[in-house]
């Protein structure tokens, strides 16, 4: 039986990453804020996932879920479960996990920190997703 | 629709057609209750957005942005703020449907199951759907 938590996180993460490829179509400001983007971010959740990676790339984003990339441009890995549901609901602001520990990037910190819009700006849109 | 609205609805038609992929696979509960359900079920809101899934012997199969030819059951919401309570479990799809403002066409047996499907769902995904 997998965790119910575990379960909600996955479905939040994959939630998240495809309003992101939706909203390239949907908000002009948000596509045009990801010219020049060409990274792979990996992410990770302590202590057994869920993993996925995102590509942006030509101002596309594409993910892929349970997978692990072998050349990722950074990886955030977050704390716990917990973490992972707060971030991805808007509660807790990304850069300020990071400052604070509760998300750990290795890799390329400062293309992390300038690309955090990406999910600053899913907040904006999904923060009162529950109303 | 707004953006903020299509955005919002498309990832609540995500979290129930990726969370029922999800479930139908891995919860041994949800297997042995709906293992005799077949059926392909259109989701329809504003006439915007649009999912459908596929169930056959209790294992769904989520199709997102995308219609089906002569689903099983069909449910429809025209308003927005509606469908969010009814996809948020804010409300629960009987109540919805006796006020008109769930509509369904089709196997009247297949849409019954389909709220105690989502009933569980939001059960199941608790953190995610702050029951």
């Amino acid at each position: 039986m997998v965790d119910s938590k575990y379960l909600s996180v996955k479905v939040l993460m994959g939630a998240i990453q495809y309003a992101a490829s939706q909203l390239i179509s949907l908000d002009p400001e948000f596509k045009k804020k990801l010219a020049g983007i060409d990274s792979v971010t990996q992410w990770k959740v302590e202590p057994k996932g869920p993993n996925s990676y995102t590509i942006v790339k030509n101002q596309k984003i594409e993910s892929k879920m349970d997978a692990i990339h072998n050349k990722p441009t950074y990886t955030l890995v977050i704390k716990d479960l917990d973490t992972a549901l707060d971030i991805f609901q808007a509660k807790i602001d990304a850069n300020k996990a990071i400052a604070d520990g509760r998300i750990k990037v290795a890799g390329d910190a400062a293309k992390a920190q300038k690309e955090m819009f990406i999910l600053e700006m899913l907040g904006k849109y999904l923060g009162d997703l529950r109303g | 629709m707004s953006v903020k609205e299509i955005i919002q609805t498309k990832v609540l038609l995500y979290i129930m057609g990726k969370g029922l992929e999800e479930i139908s696979t891995t919860n041994e509960e949800f297997k042995e209750e709906f293992s005799d359900y077949d059926a392909t079920i259109q989701w329809t809101i504003a006439d915007t957005v649009k999912m459908y899934m596929k169930v056959e012997g209790g294992k769904f199969t989520a199709f997102m942005d995308a219609v089906v030819d002569e689903p099983t059951v069909a449910f429809a919401v025209e308003d927005y703020a509606k469908a969010k309570e009814i996809l948020t479990g804010a409300i629960d799809g009987t109540s919805a449907y006796m006020s008109g403002d769930l509509k369904m066409v089709g196997d009247m047996q297949a849409g019954m199951k389909m709220g105690q499907v989502t009933n569980f769902l939001t059960e199941t995904l608790k953190e995610l759907m702050g029951s």
